[in-house]
């Protein structure tokens, strides 16, 4: 086979990719060939060294997530099956796509439910703190040291207070929207692939 | 070799072949241990795993006419050929450990 008949059965093959990755796959494997050309093998077997064009895809994509992964494997034995399956599974895949997205907002929006209920407790004291530095004015206007004292210090304890609850808020909040990026991804998983694979040799090692 | 156990190995390989000088495809393929069996069509998908984990950074350079690309080990890289040599002691445990039970039992 020669390196263009290759790259082009591969271009065939990895078509159920985005075009960008396609051509730089094609980019690597042709670099690979021109090397082991200059190297002194022959086009005949620089081409051979890299395996089948069918192996080679298979490698590129087995490192795809598993939902792109099963399409493209299935486009690449023949796109009608594709079609096929995915109508006849509609019933089965359709519910369970629902199924997952509902549970998946239902949980994230009780967890904000619930950094919203901090932040209603930091309202809620911080206007209590408000009036009664009100009525702090009210008791100057009517001359009540005593009652004007108490309030002042019932509106400062309680502006506090809200200050404390609001700076936790503030915090779980953020904790939350850290939180919710890492589930976001570790949900979207079978779909795409985030940055941050972790772990490496020695997880690899370990498993 | 065990599929995971390899994955290891290799990772760590190809980062080794590039922990001093930037290195490309083919120099890696010839630098790596011919017992670990590392092929392009496993190297590139392992490539891009390790680039998109940040431990190695790619470019291109011209190199006779055509663009070659060269890769190069990251700080996060160099981090992660340290985890896999720290694994060696307990390796080495199970393989003292395997080696003397199998004697033993001969």
């Amino acid at each position: 086979m020669t390196r263009d008949e290759f790259l082009g059965r591969l271009g065939e093959l990895l078509a159920c990719l985005p075009a960008e990755q396609v051509e730089e796959t094609k980019a690597f494997y042709a670099e690979a060939i021109a090397d082991r050309m200059e190297d002194g093998m022959s086009e005949e077997e620089a081409v051979a060294a890299m395996g089948t064009p069918g192996e080679v895809a298979e490698a590129t994509l087995d490192d795809l997530p598993a939902v792109p992964r099963a399409i493209a494997k299935t486009r690449r034995r023949s796109t009608a099956l594709l079609w096929v399956l995915t109508i006849v599974g509609s019933p089965v895949w359709v519910p369970l796509l629902l199924a997952f997205a509902a549970v998946a907002v239902t949980v994230y929006v009780c967890i904000w439910v619930l950094a919203l209920c901090v932040w209603v407790i930091a309202a809620t004291l911080g206007a209590v703190g408000a009036a009664s530095l009100a009525l702090v004015a009210a008791g100057v206007a009517v001359g009540h040291v005593p009652y004007v004292i108490v309030m002042l210090g019932c509106g400062l304890a309680f502006i506090g207070v809200a200050l404390l609850v609001g700076a936790g808020a503030w915090e779980a909040s953020k904790r939350i929207a850290r939180l919710s990026a890492l589930w976001a991804g570790k949900a979207a998983s079978p779909f795409w692939k985030g940055k941050g694979e972790k772990g490496g040799a020695a997880a690899h090692l370990a498993a | 070799m065990e599929a995971q156990m390899k994955r290891g190995f290799l990772e760590a390989c190809v980062l080794a072949a590039i922990s001093g000088e930037e290195s490309y495809g083919y120099q890696i393929v010839k630098d790596v241990p011919a017992s670990m069996g590392l092929t392009e069509s496993t190297l590139y998908p392992l490539l891009k795993r390790l680039e998109k984990a940040g431990c190695i950074t790619a470019r291109s350079a011209e190199h006779n006419g055509r663009l070659r690309r060269y890769y190069r080990i990251t700080d996060d890289g160099r981090a992660r050929i340290e985890e896999f040599l720290a694994e060696w002691p307990s390796v080495r445990e199970i393989y003292t450990y395997v080696e003397g039970a199998h004697h033993d039992a001969r």
